[in-house]
């Protein structure tokens, strides 16, 4: 989806402003029904809410790829804050601080991608939304959705490879990438793994989804499912 | 004339007289409230509230926009023959030129 920057946003309001204005001048100063009223209230009624509702619904789209309208639900407080924390070094946070990702770096990372991408990840949005206020996740503390509320599929290795790139000669030089090329095409290994670039969000991970503690090395110690080089959630 | 038909003339020309202002007037109202929900939807896009905006926000300014076509649609065929003081296009009803 293109950028429309705050612009969009601004044209919707200065719409709905000058609809309103018709609208209370039709309804306190109740004006005869003619010719000119009625070309009033086309505007009032059709052309500028038209205006409104189209510009809004573009920068209504375009909020919820913001990571502070992601952040807006308590049960991802840990994760915003994870992310925009300048000293954290998770890969959710080094991605968040490449300005190539912005304000989006929650979108940009799990986004659907190809030609109906798009829309399917604002169906999955609503399905969060479902779960949010009708599924139970609104009554659960910081500790339960830690535990509980895992990623809804496991994460696509397509998304990591729309930047970085698997047919470069420097990727295809390194060995484990070499051994793992086909598990990794197929998503039998995840590129956001314990042994390889690390989880994204570490303290979600391990057994009680309270974070996996480091080793004695300094290495994030395997999850318990029982797939060490996969983060794929139940 | 019949008590039941000298009530139906009453009613019809009650409502041919009032109706089509006081549509236009529901349709302002409604519009006002979709507009609304739609303007704060962008001033503080929670998800609840744009997705209300996006859905429900829309249809109102839909039924609102359908409120107004009904009101022009009921002026034209109550045509010239309603009564002086319903505000409207009535052309004999209108004051004549100074000229």
């Amino acid at each position: 989806m293109p950028h429309a920057g705050p612009w969009l946003g601004y044209v919707a309001l200065a719409s709905a402003v000058i609809a309103a204005a018709i609208l209370l001048h039709f309804l306190l100063k109740r004006p005869p029904l003619d010719l000119r009223t009625k070309l009033l209230l086309l505007l009032g009624l059709g052309v500028f809410p038209t205006i409104t509702a189209a510009t809004s619904t573009v920068a209504g789209m375009e909020a919820t790829t913001h990571r502070e309208f992601c952040g807006s639900c308590h049960t991802m407080d840990d994760h915003f804050g994870n992310a925009t924390d300048p000293d954290a070094q998770s890969l959710a946070a080094r991605h968040t601080r490449n300005p190539f990702f912005g304000n989006e770096s929650c979108y940009v990372c799990h986004a659907d991608y190809g030609m109906f991408g798009y829309a399917l990840t604002k169906m999955g949005g609503m399905k969060h939304v479902y779960y949010y206020y009708l599924g139970g996740y609104r009554g659960m503390s910081k500790e339960e959705s830690r535990r509980d509320v895992h990623i809804a599929k496991p994460y696509d290795n397509n998304n990591c490879r729309q930047c970085h790139t698997t047919t470069a000669h420097v990727w295809r030089s390194v060995p484990d990438h070499q051994a793992t090329q086909a598990q990794l095409a197929a998503n039998k290994i995840s590129c956001a793994s314990p042994g390889c670039h690390g989880y994204a969000h570490p303290f979600s991970k391990g057994p009680d989804g309270l974070g996996v503690a480091p080793s004695a090395s300094g290495h994030l110690a395997p999850s318990a499912s029982g797939h060490p080089a996969t983060e794929h959630a139940p | 004339m019949s008590l039941l038909e000298r009530l139906r003339s009453t009613a019809l020309a009650r409502v041919q007289k009032h109706s089509v202002t006081s549509l236009a007037r529901l349709a302002c109202w409604v519009a006002l409230v979709g507009l609304a929900v739609m303007a704060v939807s962008i001033l503080y896009p929670a998800p609840l509230l744009v997705i209300f905006a996006m859905s429900a926000g829309q249809v109102i300014g839909i039924v609102a926009f359908l409120c107004y076509l009904l009101s022009i649609l009921a002026d034209v065929v109550r045509g010239t023959g309603h009564s002086p003081d319903a505000p409207g296009p009535a052309q004999q009803f209108r004051k004549p030129d100074a000229s």
